[in-house]
């Protein structure tokens, strides 16, 4: 983006901190705006960026900017100093096994800021520089970072190999943040953050277009099952409010509609909130003001609501990571006090082992059917052995066939944090970082994959339909809800979803 | 951000091509566009997605979900890439002038 020719057309003026526009992104700091303008080239292939910045102040923002994030986080400083430079992490990443790039080894890609670090934080490297392997900022530096750090899909598989415990999502995590005060961050995930702020989910969804898909969906539903199944909105006094993942407004329906028809059976209570349908959080990804609104923009639903006995998180693997781990810091202690919050998995398997929805698994008879751990909902969120337990009861004996590895282990299958950009060049990318994922679906060649996540989703549904789908397109990706929804004996089995390809 | 000329006049887009005032879209826009998805020709069939996109658009400043877009216009999804190569989002979104859909898609 030319940063002198938005300024002559009156885009942005001089002071653009002060833009009108941008106020749809303040931050909760006081007089600081975080969320720069300047919409760095794409990854993919990284173009020379008009210096949005002269270079004195580049190094300046840079290292205010590294060490208020020292400051908050004190695990950034223990993984910065703690590695031993063993080389376990070679073995446990996606992307560098993918495209064979050196610097997208988990130690060499955290060398990319430890190399600052040094420089600007410990003695030895200001005085001693470049033998110790410190060196001072530059332009051409961050566009290596930023290339690198947006190639990591913070799936932390090489934390469970590191002796030290180090975790280079956190690293690649606060990386971002520094880069987005540097004028470097990715258009995809910046669009994504300017929509979390205005309509409180990922795809700028309003409320007339959600009421009007709602009214489609419910239009399905009859067609499908012959009943009047609803799904209500705003309906301040129900006793449940589920949060959906916003993708399952448009790519995913299958997801909404089995929610829809497990609560119809169940005789629940429940609604969504048109303030905020996204359970899904990418400021967990690189922005942790984002994180924190959008949480708290759940939290103020519950407020509305008079009789609410918990919420329930859709199928949203980030999300969970979100909810179950970084809420009590970030929004406070007292949220745990406020409600009872779980995931749809869990409250799956409350209302199958209490008896409240039946199931029949002889409808899913002769199907292969995989999960995708996904890393943030097992690696990182605990989610292991639940889905596994609610597919033991819709499946039919020996239907259900495991990956390798499997459960914390698993690969990452490529998407992590929104690695779904679509122009030629990405998607070659896209290809080479799922290439270990795709060689667990060819060794395991199921019918239908079971993802608990919506970048999962999209991503697998890359892998199977697109990137090799010459030896996988007969695989259906669903989410878990999906089968546990059709599995219901209320309602007739939809065949046509699940025929063979 | 660069910048197309359709008919002597000049119109903004964004990296992935997607015009990004949907005010200037017009016939002719919409035929500029589909050559650079792989759409050469544009007949009865494609302007009837494209319209109704268009229109949704207009009424409810998001793309339709896919199913719907589907289901509407009496096409399966297999019609839908066999008319709009690239697909519904990336290539008939585009040639009706709507934004490029963001989040987990």
């Amino acid at each position: 983006m030319n940063f002198d020719r938005n300024v002559e057309k009156g885009r942005f003026p001089q002071r653009w901190w002060e833009d009108e526009r941008l106020k749809t992104v303040q931050t909760m700091d006081k007089g600081e705006k975080h969320l720069v303008p300047f919409l760095a080239p794409k990854i993919y292939p990284l173009e020379p960026l008009d210096k949005p910045f002269d270079e004195t102040e580049l190094e300046q923002r840079f290292v205010s900017a590294f060490a208020r994030v020292l400051a908050q986080h004190r695990q950034l400083k223990v993984y910065m100093e703690s590695c031993v430079k063993c080389g376990a992490c070679v073995n446990a990443c996606h992307t560098y096994q993918g495209t064979g790039e050196l610097r997208n080894i988990p130690v060499m890609r955290a060398d990319l800021l430890r190399r600052y670090y040094k420089k600007y934080f410990t003695t030895q490297g200001a005085i001693l520089g470049p033998i110790v392997g410190a060196e001072r900022v530059t332009l051409e530096g961050l566009k290596e970072m930023y290339y690198y750090f947006y190639q990591c899909s913070q799936c932390r598989r090489c934390s469970y190999y590191c002796p030290m415990g180090i975790d280079t999502a956190e690293i690649t995590r606060y990386g971002r943040e520094i880069l987005i005060q540097c004028g470097f961050v990715s258009q995809f995930h910046w669009s994504v953050l300017t929509s979390m702020w205005k309509t409180g989910n990922h795809m700028v969804i309003t409320k007339p277009g959600l009421m009007d898909t709602v009214e489609f969906l419910e239009e399905e539903l009859k067609e499908e099952t012959g009943v009047d199944i609803k799904i209500p909105v705003d309906d301040w006094d129900a006793e449940l409010l589920y949060n959906p993942s916003s993708a399952d407004f448009f790519a995913y329906p299958d997801t909404m509609m089995g929610v829809a028809k497990v609560m119809h059976a169940a005789g629940i209570r429940w609604t969504i909130s048109s303030d905020i349908i996204e359970t899904g959080n990418f400021g967990l990804f690189l922005h942790e003001n984002t994180m924190r609104m959008l949480n708290k923009r759940l939290i103020d639903q519950t407020f509305k609501m008079k009789n609410c006995a918990e919420v329930v998180l859709g199928e949203c693997a980030h999300g969970w990571r979100t909810w179950k781990m970084m809420t009590k810091t970030v929004n406070g202690e007292w949220v745990d006090k406020r409600f009872h919050y779980v995931h749809l998995v869990h409250k799956l398997i409350e209302l199958i082992d209490n008896g409240i929805i039946k199931v029949d698994p002889s409808r899913y008879e002769g199907m292969r059917v995989t999960l995708h751990d996904s890393c943030n909902n097992a690696r990182a969120g605990g989610l292991i052995e639940e889905p596994r337990y609610v597919l033991s009861k819709i499946l039919p004996e020996g239907s259900f066939i495991e990956m390798t590895p499997n459960r914390e282990m698993n690969w990452c299958c490529g998407g992590g944090t929104g690695i779904l950009w679509d122009d030629p060049e990405s998607i070659n990318l896209r290809v080479k970082l799922s290439r270990n994922k795709a060689e667990q679906y060819k060794a395991v060649n199921p019918d239908i994959a079971v993802v608990i996540c919506s970048i999962g989703k999209a991503h697998n549904t890359f892998i199977v339909h697109d990137g090799y789908k010459d030896e996988l397109d007969h695989v259906k990706i669903k989410g878990l809800v999906d089968l546990v929804g059709d599995a219901i004996v209320d309602f007739p089995f939809p065949k046509n979803k699940y025929a063979k390809s | 951000m660069p910048f197309i000329e359709v008919n002597g006049k000049q119109l903004e887009v964004d990296e992935d091509g997607f015009i990004q005032d949907p005010e200037q879209w017009n016939e002719d826009v919409a035929r500029y566009l589909a050559k650079t998805e792989q759409v050469e020709e544009l007949t009865e069939e494609h302007w009837k997605i494209v319209n109704y996109l268009h229109d949704y658009f207009k009424k409810y400043q998001i793309a339709p979900m896919v199913r719907k877009l589907c289901k509407d216009n009496g096409v399966d999804l297999k019609r839908i890439y066999e008319l709009f190569p690239t697909g519904p989002a990336k290539g008939a979104c585009k040639i009706a002038g709507l934004p490029k859909p963001t989040g987990c898609v």
